[in-house]
């Protein structure tokens, strides 16, 4: 993450779209946004002033936005009926992906569905034995760094030892991994866990609510969005009932 | 040296029988004799006959289904085994071999004693073999076919003169029609005007018979030796440690890549056997996502196996064959770099050798409305990502097998549990009508026609419901995004 570019900060192709403001800022996708006390820094490694000074005037113009893409060479986890679609927009954002999953299990991703979210093509499918395996596999990935997004469904929980380990393996590879847990097994080491829930909206299928649950380096929050499969974007959208011309804020 | 009977030699070679025993084949929808040992020849049986009338001319009649690619393969072997006699050795259509044995005979004692043993070799193997003998090629093919025997060097014609002209390597229709002009014997033809038979006949019959009395020369092709892709080192002390046995790996690929490199071709296969000086072998296989000859990144795949390895007292021969190798062709450098394929296929490989490099795969599309079978699932080293995904209705991102739910009519149900959940429709959509593929029997698919819907719920879960009309019952088959 090499200096900030003064001019053009704006990405030619957005990834994400925050539609819950009249004025349509961009949320982009460069150095993350992190929140200090509700002001938004842009968060940077090794720089002056003048790298921040963009930042400051951009977290002053925009509106909080989500903490995504996931924080890269970290491992994040989560979890929620709706954590396989989570991983499936990570992966819209990612180059390759290698989806870890335990051979015993009846659940398979459906590639076919996926393609709303990316081209399945992309997809790496490792099946393996046991939990020890998967996580042998993706430590050896996530070191190898050849695929930038690694996703392993995790079934038991793991201990602080085996969570370390895949954070030391992504930062050596500079990968990122995003374990898919079951609720309340989260690990100590995870960078940020989201729970991700589908929500029901009269006028949308594809809503759901993403919070952030644990975050080691920000501030927790939660955003309703929904996936445009025509964009391949992700929006942002105010829940239900504090949008614009809704009765809650039309009084 | 012709073998009459290859194929069913070759498979009683495995169940020796007595018995008449035969081989079928299905030739234009029959059952028809392929070949035959002596025992059912003799029951006046014979080949191309169909196996029907076979079995009842002769009841006691053993058969088996034939294997003609076997058959081949097996003549390469034979193939091989007589480079013993002399290196120059080709085959002779589908059951026959061709041996130029110039300058050989003399290490076996003379051309009979080389024959004599040939004949040993081969009866006491379970073959029949015919065996002739000649300046020529033609007048040894003559010899095998017709009259075994060994033809007086020099002067082929004594020899050949009483056989028919069938042994001239002819085709049907010119052996019948020399025969109805009387020309029944290689003399016959031999002692005849030259003109007119080139005139009625072409060059092939005169030409055949030039070759077979040596007045016009006819090579041996000898088959190429199969390169072999295998190096091995003996050391005079065992050793144990790990690092020496990858520093002796590293020294044996370096020499196999080279052979290698001199014929282009990549290794997808590697067998590194550890023999230990109790006799005992260690066998480490390792298998690579794609095919590569760069001893620099095949030998970091090795330290797991190796590790794994017992070494026991010792370790004293190593020895490393690619045991499948594909084309890999020098490639042009360029300013492109080769990029992520590269360590993309390094890091399958090393995957691979943990879980098994099938277990690697990849979702390739496929033509059906079923969803299950939308898509393949295929092993990333053995395919290419490739076809388009294309998906006219949503469809589910999880798919599992169907989880039955009380329901009672064909609407979706206004509110069902479901893994011990409560649900309550909030918008259903459908009935999407999905009909098995009688084509293809699937017990999941016994109930008949599906309809799909999409069932969105207060509680937010949209799951994938079917309704089975034929048979009625409500299932769970999927959940979206």
């Amino acid at each position: 993450m090499e200096g900030f570019p003064l001019l053009g900060f704006l990405p030619p192709q957005p990834a994400f779209r925050d539609v819950s403001r009249r004025w349509d800022y961009r949320v982009f996708p460069g150095p993350w946004p992190v929140r200090f006390s509700g002001m938004t820094l842009v968060r940077h490694f090794g720089g002056g002033l003048f790298d921040w000074l963009p930042g400051m005037i951009l977290s002053m113009i925009r509106p909080a936005g989500i903490d995504l893409p996931l924080r890269n060479a970290r491992v994040h986890e989560a979890c929620g009926p709706g954590a396989v679609s989570f991983a499936a927009v990570a992966a819209a954002q990612s180059a390759a992906v290698l989806w870890l999953r335990e051979a015993w299990r009846n659940e398979i991703v459906n590639p076919v569905g996926l393609s709303a979210f990316f081209d399945p093509s992309k997809l790496l499918l490792a099946q393996t034995r046991d939990q020890s395996e998967t996580l042998a596999v993706a430590e050896e990935a996530l070191r190898d760094g050849a695929l930038p997004l690694v996703v392993l469904d995790i079934t038991r929980p793991l201990d602080l030892r085996e969570g370390r380990r895949l954070q030391l393996a992504a930062k050596a590879g500079q990968a990122t991994g995003l374990c898919l847990i079951p609720d309340g097994m989260g690990s100590n080491a995870a960078e940020t866990r989201w729970q991700c829930t589908p929500v029901f909206a009269a006028d949308d299928s594809t809503l759901m609510r993403w919070e952030i649950i644990k975050n080691k380096s920000g501030t927790l929050g939660a955003w309703h969005v929904r996936w445009n499969a025509e964009a391949r974007r992700l929006d942002v959208v105010s829940p239900a009932g504090e949008r614009p011309g809704s009765a809650h804020t039309a009084k | 040296m012709w073998f009459p009977r290859l194929a069913s030699d070759r498979v009683l070679r495995t169940r020796p029988s007595d018995a008449p025993f035969a081989l079928t084949l299905k030739q234009a929808n029959a059952e028809r004799l392929y070949c035959l040992n002596i025992a059912a020849e003799r029951q006046g049986l014979h080949r191309g006959m169909p196996f029907a009338d076979a079995r009842a001319f002769c009841p006691d009649l053993q058969s088996c289904p034939a294997d003609p690619a076997g058959d081949e393969r097996f003549l390469h072997v034979l193939r091989r085994w007589a480079t013993r006699y002399c290196p120059w050795v080709g085959l002779e259509g589908r059951d026959g071999l061709v041996l130029d044995i110039t300058g050989a005979a003399h290490l076996f004692g003379g051309e009979a004693m080389m024959l004599a043993d040939m004949r040993q070799r081969l009866s006491r193997a379970g073959f029949g073999p015919r065996i002739g003998l000649g300046d020529t090629r033609g007048a040894a093919w003559a010899l095998a076919r017709f009259g075994e025997g060994q033809a007086e060097a020099g002067r082929p014609l004594a020899t050949l003169a009483p056989l028919p002209v069938a042994a001239l390597r002819l085709d049907e229709a010119t052996v019948t029609a020399l025969q109805r002009l009387g020309l029944r014997k290689i003399g016959e033809l031999d002692a005849a005007a030259r003109a007119p038979l080139a005139r009625r006949f072409g060059p092939a019959p005169l030409l055949r018979l030039d070759q077979a009395l040596g007045r016009q020369p006819e090579q041996i092709a000898p088959l190429a030796e199969p390169p072999h892709y295998g190096v091995r080192m003996s050391l005079p002390e065992p050793i144990g440690l790990f690092d020496d046995v990858m520093a002796a790996t590293a020294r044996l690929l370096d020499r196999l890549c080279a052979k290698l490199k001199a014929r282009e071709t990549g290794a997808r296969v590697l067998c590194l056997t550890l023999r230990r000086v109790d006799q005992g072998a260690q066998t480490v296989e390792l298998r690579l996502a794609s095919p590569l000859r760069d001893a620099a990144r095949i030998l970091p795949l090795f330290e797991r196996g190796v590790g794994a390895a017992d070494a026991g007292y010792g370790i004293d021969q190593v020895r490393l064959e690619a045991t499948q190798v594909e084309p890999l062709p020098v490639r042009q450098l360029s300013h492109v770099s080769p990029g992520r394929a590269d360590t993309l296929g390094d890091l399958i490989s090393r995957i691979g050798t943990r879980i098994g490099l099938e277990n690697i795969q990849r979702f390739l599309p496929a033509d059906s409305h079923i969803p299950e079978r939308g898509f393949i699932i295929a092993a990333a080293a053995y395919s290419e990502p490739g076809g388009a995904w294309v998906s006219p209705r949503p469809r589910p991102v999880l798919l599992f097998p169907p989880e039955p739910i009380a329901g009672t009519d064909a609407r979706p149900p206004q509110r069902f549990r479901w893994r011990r959940m409560s649900l309550a429709t909030a918008r259903a959509t459908g009935p999407e009508r999905i009909a098995p593929e009688w084509w293809l029997p699937d017990d999941n698919w016994r109930s008949g026609v599906r309809d799909y819907w999409h069932v969105e719920t207060r509680q937010g879960r949209r799951l994938w419901l079917f309704y089975t009309p034929q048979n009625p019952g409500w299932f769970v088959q999927g959940e979206f995004a």
